[in-house]
């Protein structure tokens, strides 16, 4: 998967989304359908999270005329501002059936820590 | 079922496509804020689709992220299309806490008008990374016909 993020500047969608937090992690999925891999980009800068797609550019086939379209033909793009510390080496991206679902660790520091009573 | 107009024009404008979209999400069923009991045959979301045309074929692709090739149900009868199935829910997904979610669930339904009837035995159906494309041939009797003119 390709990290690099779509530029900002071209005109975009921001996919719809879950965030799901747990003791361990933060889960985003966002609803991305229709992308190749490598048109895919995911940037952690600091605690901004960048998710983008780049959509393959919607050339209607020789012949063919459209007739409606409610789908975005645009790019899709989305920023968050994480509130917790990940590990930035152990984030997972995983794309299936066009929704991206990006798993973030908490860093130890983050996570709850048990204190033992002597 | 949402009667969709039938426009010829290539290109679209910002404006037309903000008013296609603010249709499609009017026609979806609000039952899902209201907390009613939902229908069998009463959706939540409604995919969004493009429709394109040729001489002999007319293209339709929808998006559906999320939802599993099986859990897919596409119909054609005559001239007028149904894509309708379910989006499922992973069962620990449930369970977890949710920060945020826009991401609708549930069944999904829309029966679309095509600009004329297809031949519903070679309609051709794919499926990949949560878009689905139909591709499917015009009846004969539907195509441009070449009408004589005898001059007398």
């Amino acid at each position: 998967m390709n990290t690099q993020t779509t530029p900002i500047d071209r005109p975009y969608v921001r996919p719809n989304v879950s965030i799901k937090e747990s003791a361990a992690d933060v889960v985003i999925e966002a609803e991305m359908p229709g992308l190749s891999r490598e048109n895919i980009g995911i940037e952690l800068a600091g605690d901004d999270l960048v998710i983008s797609g780049a959509r393959a550019a919607a050339v209607v086939p020789e012949g063919y005329t459209v007739a409606f379209r409610d789908r975005p033909s645009v790019d899709y793009r989305r920023s968050f501002t994480l509130n917790v510390p990940v590990v930035r080496d152990r984030i997972d991206a995983q794309y299936t059936d066009g929704v991206l679902k990006v798993t973030l660790p908490k860093s130890p520091e983050a996570m709850p820590q048990k204190i033992q009573i002597k | 079922m949402y009667m969709i107009p039938f426009r010829k024009r290539e290109g679209h404008s910002d404006l037309e496509q903000i008013q296609q979209e603010m249709n499609r999400l009017f026609n979806t069923s609000l039952s899902r804020w209201f907390d009613e009991d939902r229908g069998l045959m009463e959706s939540a979301w409604s995919p969004a689709m493009e429709l394109r045309e040729s001489k002999d074929t007319i293209v339709v692709i929808a998006d559906l992220p999320g939802v599993a090739k099986e859990d897919i149900d596409v119909s054609v009868h005559g001239d007028q299309l149904t894509v309708k199935g379910e989006k499922k829910q992973e069962k620990e997904e449930k369970e977890k806490g949710y920060v945020r979610t826009e991401r609708f669930y549930g069944s999904f339904m829309r029966t679309v008008t095509l600009p004329c009837e297809v031949d519903a035995a070679r309609v051709d159906a794919s499926y990949k990374d949560g878009v689905l494309t139909l591709t499917m041939p015009k009846k004969e009797e539907a195509k441009p016909q070449q009408i004589q003119v005898k001059v007398k």
